[in-house]
């Protein structure tokens, strides 16, 4: 498998990272405000749930770090991956709702599926999309998935974004693979052993680190990795 | 490469079907929607927690495929609803499956998680990263799910009519759906589908009907669309769906083949409408028999279609068109034919 990586963003605890520059957080919560990773305005930023809202950023810092290498929106597919899903906002809504007023606002936003539509409005990307979602291993689903439409040619772009919202962390990771190479970074080389089961089980974990890398994934009693290697021109 | 399709099952209030019962039900122009356009399980009988899990189960029987691909919205949100320290989700449904394929995995892109199973599923068969796979849609009606489309205002008084003058939104329905995929076979081959997204509005079919006709026309690639003899509609009987396919099909086809809905029928299923509407489909080819659009009396103006309604109409054996829209702005198409092996 192979796909040339033409921009990564990652939001996590450490700050906000646009391919290898890393803004780290100063000191506190991770409080994501749309200025942080947007020059324009972005009103619709503020009433998304904690999931679109930490996704979207992290698309946004990986569409930026493509800059002029971004194809039109129309060829961007999208894959994304969520273990948890929108678990935080089920919460709201269901709070609105027990309290005899469910709240339309919130209700919309109980997809997981939800941050690829924000991800295409706020960008115009019409290509097509998929959430892969239910285990830990969501996000590794989602890239394989990704670089195998590229592969086979049901994509000629696609923007992977793994994203997870919790009680307590917000953590998300999105690059722009395309299947033409030539991007800022060399050729992006992905290996998953023939035998490895990409999906679920207690005892698997996941690990999106090591900047500028990107996703590694630990199972009990083996260890396969998705690395992307960093060799930028 | 097509894909064969196989050993359907769908999950009802009223039983479980294979893909001729289905297609005798559908064809009988029935409703299972009650007179103020709710649905039977919208009652919330008194049920143990696990809801969706069963449905699934029922729908998956014994199987064990290679790969097992789940499409749903919510997945198994019961007990959590009950007790927040459970699991909740897509992950808790897989987990309470309990199925032994090698590959398990779930899809979820909001009304279109059953197509994007069956895309998912299809494409995991192509690519020989699995032998065999099963698609399965499904989602439990919750009063989660019953009063959040309620604040939306989306809901019928009297129960959806697509594709009429009158209609006024969706009725909810509860289902569980699946079919197994191969690359060898006989019978209903899956021989195209197409993805996209509207990036128009978040909650809201974009307008226009483009993002639904981008999805169309690149499950047509390859295809002569005047071979297409019918298309099973999303058909949500909301004023804005409906006319956004309308003008979708009106893009793509110019003068559309007949169209026929079901869910005035059985009720919007949410992540099983997928699979539900594919098997449909796939009758379709086989018989070259429309089922009526259950529900539609008076065609809306505003969709211009030939909507097959009243009773079951022959359009003749080919391609068979079914359409998929929703939250996010997400769009599928799945094209079926019947041949040999």
């Amino acid at each position: 498998m192979s796909a040339a990586l033409l921009g990564f963003g990652r939001v996590s605890a450490a700050g906000l990272q646009c391919g290898k520059r890393l803004e780290p957080w100063a000191s506190g919560p991770l409080a994501l405000k749309a200025g942080m990773f947007s020059d324009t305005p972005f009103p619709r930023f503020g009433r998304m749930d904690p999931l679109c809202k930490v996704a979207v950023a992290a698309a946004s810092l990986a569409l930026r770090d493509a800059g002029a290498r971004v194809p039109d929106g129309a060829e961007i597919a999208q894959a994304g991956g969520t273990g948890h899903g929108c678990v935080l906002v089920d919460g709201t809504y269901e709070d609105s709702r027990a309290k005899g007023a469910a709240s339309p606002a919130s209700f919309v936003y109980t997809l997981p599926s939800m941050y690829l539509g924000e991800i295409a409005i706020r960008f115009g990307l019409r290509g097509r999309c998929a959430l892969l979602t239910g285990g830990p291993l969501a996000g590794l689903s989602a890239l394989v998935t990704g670089v195998r439409w590229l592969e086979q040619g049901r994509a000629s772009a696609v923007l992977v974004t793994a994203a997870e919202a919790v009680q307590g962390t917000r953590v998300a990771t999105s690059m722009l693979l395309a299947r033409d190479g030539g991007g800022r970074f060399a050729q992006a080389a992905f290996r998953v052993p023939p035998d490895a089961r990409l999906l679920d089980g207690d005892d698997i974990g996941v690990l999106y680190d090591a900047p500028p890398g990107v996703v590694g994934a630990r199972a009990a009693g083996q260890e396969f990795s998705l690395r992307v290697l960093d060799a930028r021109e | 490469m097509a894909v064969f399709l196989s050993e359907y099952r769908v999950v009802l209030p009223g039983g479980v079907y294979d893909a001729a019962g289905l297609h005798a039900l559908l064809c009988e122009g029935r409703s299972l929607l009650q007179p103020d356009g709710s649905h039977p399980a919208m009652t919330f009988p008194e049920r143990a927690p696990g809801h969706a899990t069963r449905l699934a189960r029922q729908a998956l029987a014994d199987a064990v495929p290679d790969a097992l691909v789940v499409g749903t919205t919510k997945g198994e949100l019961e007990p959590w609803l009950e007790d927040r320290t459970r699991p909740q989700g897509p992950g808790a449904l897989l987990s309470g499956l309990g199925c032994d394929a090698r590959i398990v995995r779930a899809v979820s892109t909001a009304c279109a998680s059953g197509a994007q199973a069956v895309i998912d599923a299809a494409e995991l068969v192509q690519d020989g990263d699995a032998t065999d796979a099963v698609a399965l849609g499904v989602d439990a009606l919750t009063p989660f799910v019953t009063q959040g489309f309620a604040s939306l205002q989306a809901l019928s008084a009297d129960g959806a009519r697509p594709f009429d003058r009158e209609r006024d939104g969706l009725s909810l329905g509860e289902a569980a759906a699946a079919v197994r995929l191969r690359a060898q076979g006989g019978g209903a081959r899956l021989v195209g589908w197409g993805g996209s997204n509207d990036a128009n509005h978040i909650s809201g079919p974009s307008r226009d009907g483009s993002g639904l006709a981008l999805a169309i026309r690149r499950a047509l690639a390859g295809h002569d669309p005047a071979s297409v003899v019918a298309i099973c509609a999303h058909g949500t009987g909301t004023r804005y769906n409906d006319a956004m396919e309308a003008k979708a099909f009106r893009a793509v086809f110019g003068t559309p083949p007949p169209v026929f809905g079901i869910k005035g029928a059985l009720g919007h299923t949410l992540g099983a409408c997928g699979v539900i509407e594919l098997i449909a489909a796939s009758e379709v080819a086989r018989t070259g028999i429309a089922p009526p659009t259950a529900r539609c009396r008076n065609p809306a103006p505003d969709c211009e279609l030939d909507v097959v309604r009243g009773e079951a109409r022959d359009v003749g054996r080919g391609l068979v068109l079914s359409t998929n829209s929703g939250f996010g702005g997400i769009n599928t198409a799945l094209l079926v034919d019947w041949g040999a092996a």
